[in-house]
């Protein structure tokens, strides 16, 4: 875990020679001294971060929006898509949109993780369980879960329940996969030494499982977020008529590609939010997996 | 290292790519259970018994007691008449055929523009500063959603779901490519030139087969993916193609043959996954993906 995070200039050094860069740049193995672009470091990058963005959207602008270099029909220019945001807002437009995806996402996400992390942790405990089960769920990973979208409208009607279905089997492999994989890379000398001083199976897993996991769990819930997200734009989009997915379509087949580029914004924002409520959730149970980084 | 806030969210992203990574559940029976303890094969079998029994007793529940109406939930025998039904029309190939074509000309241009860019942006500082929080940016926008957007700009035919695929497959890649990039040991780098390896040298035989593992874990995410882009770019507008006929099947309310596609999909799937997975053992037979089994490295 600890390289996987570790993001330091030495770390990055040696890569350079894939990039086929002069033989000497490997070697370097002293304080970073270089040219600037080595050196920035904190707010600095985020105002570079900020500036590249302030200048590619300036760019768009001109090119699109006053040259127009292409039809602003089909890539619109910054503004139309601030406009498009604005109509849709104060028409109150975009809110049952809104409103049924945070519901059908909450709802299956939810349901991924309340399903999931017990099933994963069953997994992740038992080899035969995993034995068992395993080959199984691995090969159901690998399908697309999309193909069951038709599927899905056929079983459960036209509401927010396919899309909770699809948001749900987005969501749920990731939380069980990663969760499984938690109890497995158990130091096992941690479980023969509190096994040493007397602790039961029960206290075992109370713990030293379950804490040595709960990071595991964390990146599950992580990732289901995205994938989650995904899911729910699919589904929304192939088979729904609610919903901020059926609202790109809807926006994308009348044209106004500046309002469906803001739903897009606004499906970030949530992505974005969910995933920082997460972020304060894991340090508040799990502070140990953020300070010892060493 | 101290734990420091990266405003680019590089940080975090790591995590995320290490959890992209998949297991390999073989590896983890030799580190649970004793190494002979039980053959491999074994295994094989009770995974094929595994299925013919679910199969039996779905046909059981669908086909003998029938506790869904059978015309919602088709029982085995139902799919699997449906399933020699497509199998011998020829239109069918013609259908697979196209959706393997937008896969494959996706799938490829994705690994070798995100094997690049990940190269870039995990080894150079100045492609990091510059391209990395454009690559990020777009990483946390829902690629998907940009769906009917490129079906308007690209139309119903190839380049859509060409499109979609590549999309869809090509962040899984270049994230993994740049975690690969951050695993390079810089020691075994160092010691390398110590013994007087030139750069040639050192880029093959110490580089490159640390990054392989991760770039083909990435391309095997990345499969998945691609598969979603096309179904996604053939539900929402195609002349052919699987998802075209899936979609054709499910609004026709022939829920057997929908679920004989999804077979068929489902078949093709695994079988490419199947393909990334062996190369990967071909080319890079000693890796266990350590970083979530190994434990304190």
């Amino acid at each position: 875990m600890s390289s996987t995070t570790e993001h330091s200039p030495q770390v990055t050094e040696p890569a350079t020679a894939v990039v086929g860069a002069s033989p000497e740049k490997i070697t370097l193995d002293r304080p970073p001294k270089g040219p600037w672009h080595t050196r920035v470091k904190g707010w600095h990058r985020l105002l570079i971060i900020v500036v590249e963005f302030t200048l590619i959207f300036a760019l768009w602008q001109y090119l699109v929006g006053t040259l127009e270099i292409t039809n602003p029909i089909f890539l619109p220019p910054p503004s139309r898509i601030w406009n498009g945001f604005f109509d849709m807002v104060s028409s109150g437009e975009l809110w049952p949109h809104l409103r049924r995806s945070a519901y059908s996402y909450t709802v299956g996400y939810s349901l991924a993780v309340i399903v999931g992390i017990p099933l994963g942790l069953l997994l992740g405990t038992s080899v035969v369980a995993y034995r068992l089960t395993g080959p199984l769920i691995w090969s159901l990973y690998a399908t697309p879960w999309i193909a069951l979208m038709p599927m899905a409208t056929i079983w459960f009607g036209f509401g927010a329940a396919p899309v909770m279905f699809i948001v749900f089997l987005a969501a749920f492999f990731p939380v069980m996969l990663n969760t499984a994989a938690g109890p497995q890379t158990v130091d096992r000398s941690l479980i023969r030494s509190a096994t040493v001083f007397g602790a039961g199976s029960l206290t075992v897993f109370r713990k030293v499982i379950l804490p040595a996991s709960l990071p595991f769990i964390l990146i599950g819930m992580r990732l289901a977020i995205v994938i989650g997200m995904i899911g729910l734009m699919v589904a929304e989009i192939v088979g729904s008529t609610v919903g901020l997915g059926a609202l790109i379509k809807l926006k994308s087949a009348t044209f106004k590609i500046g309002s469906a580029f803001s739903v897009i914004v606004i499906a970030v924002t949530l992505t974005m939010i969910f995933g920082t409520a997460l972020k304060a959730l894991a340090e508040k149970v799990a502070p140990w997996h953020f300070s010892d980084k060493a | 290292m101290t734990t420091t806030k990266d405003p680019s969210g590089i940080e975090e992203a790591g995590q995320v790519a290490v959890a992209e990574r998949e297991i390999d559940h073989d590896h983890i029976g030799k580190v649970l259970a004793p190494p002979g303890f039980i053959r491999r094969h074994t295994w094989n079998f009770v995974f094929v018994i595994e299925i013919v029994f679910i199969i039996l007793i779905w046909q059981f529940l669908q086909g003998g007691i029938e506790i869904f109406p059978i015309k919602f939930v088709p029982a085995p025998s139902g799919i699997f008449t449906e399933l020699v039904d497509l199998l011998g029309d020829t239109r069918t190939y013609d259908h697979i055929l196209y959706s393997l074509r937008s896969f494959v000309v996706g799938y490829v241009l994705a690994a070798v523009v995100g094997i690049t860019v990940g190269l870039l942006v995990g080894g150079s500082k100045l492609a990091e500063l510059t391209i990395g929080p454009l690559v990020w940016t777009s990483y946390a926008v829902p690629r998907s959603a940009l769906a009917p957007m490129i079906i308007v700009w690209f139309g119903l035919g190839l380049m859509s779901k060409v499109t979609l695929v590549f999309l869809l497959a090509v962040f899984p890649i270049i994230i993994n490519t740049m975690e690969g990039v951050r695993h390079v040991d810089k020691t075994l780098v160092n010691a390398g030139k110590v013994f007087g390896g030139s750069t040639m040298q050192i880029l093959r035989k110490i580089v490159v087969p640390a990054l392989l593992p991760f770039i083909l874990i990435g391309l095997r995410i990345a499969v998945v993916r691609g598969f979603i882009g096309v179904l996604l770019g053939e539900f929402l507008g195609s002349f052919k193609g699987l998802g075209k006929i899936l979609n054709t099947a499910s609004y026709n309310f022939e829920t057997a043959r929908a679920l004989a596609i999804v077979v068929i999909l489902i078949f093709l799937a695994n079988v490419t996954m199947f393909l990334v997975s062996s190369i990967k053992k071909w080319v890079a037979p000693w890796h266990h993906e350590e970083s979530l089994l190994g434990g304190g490295r």
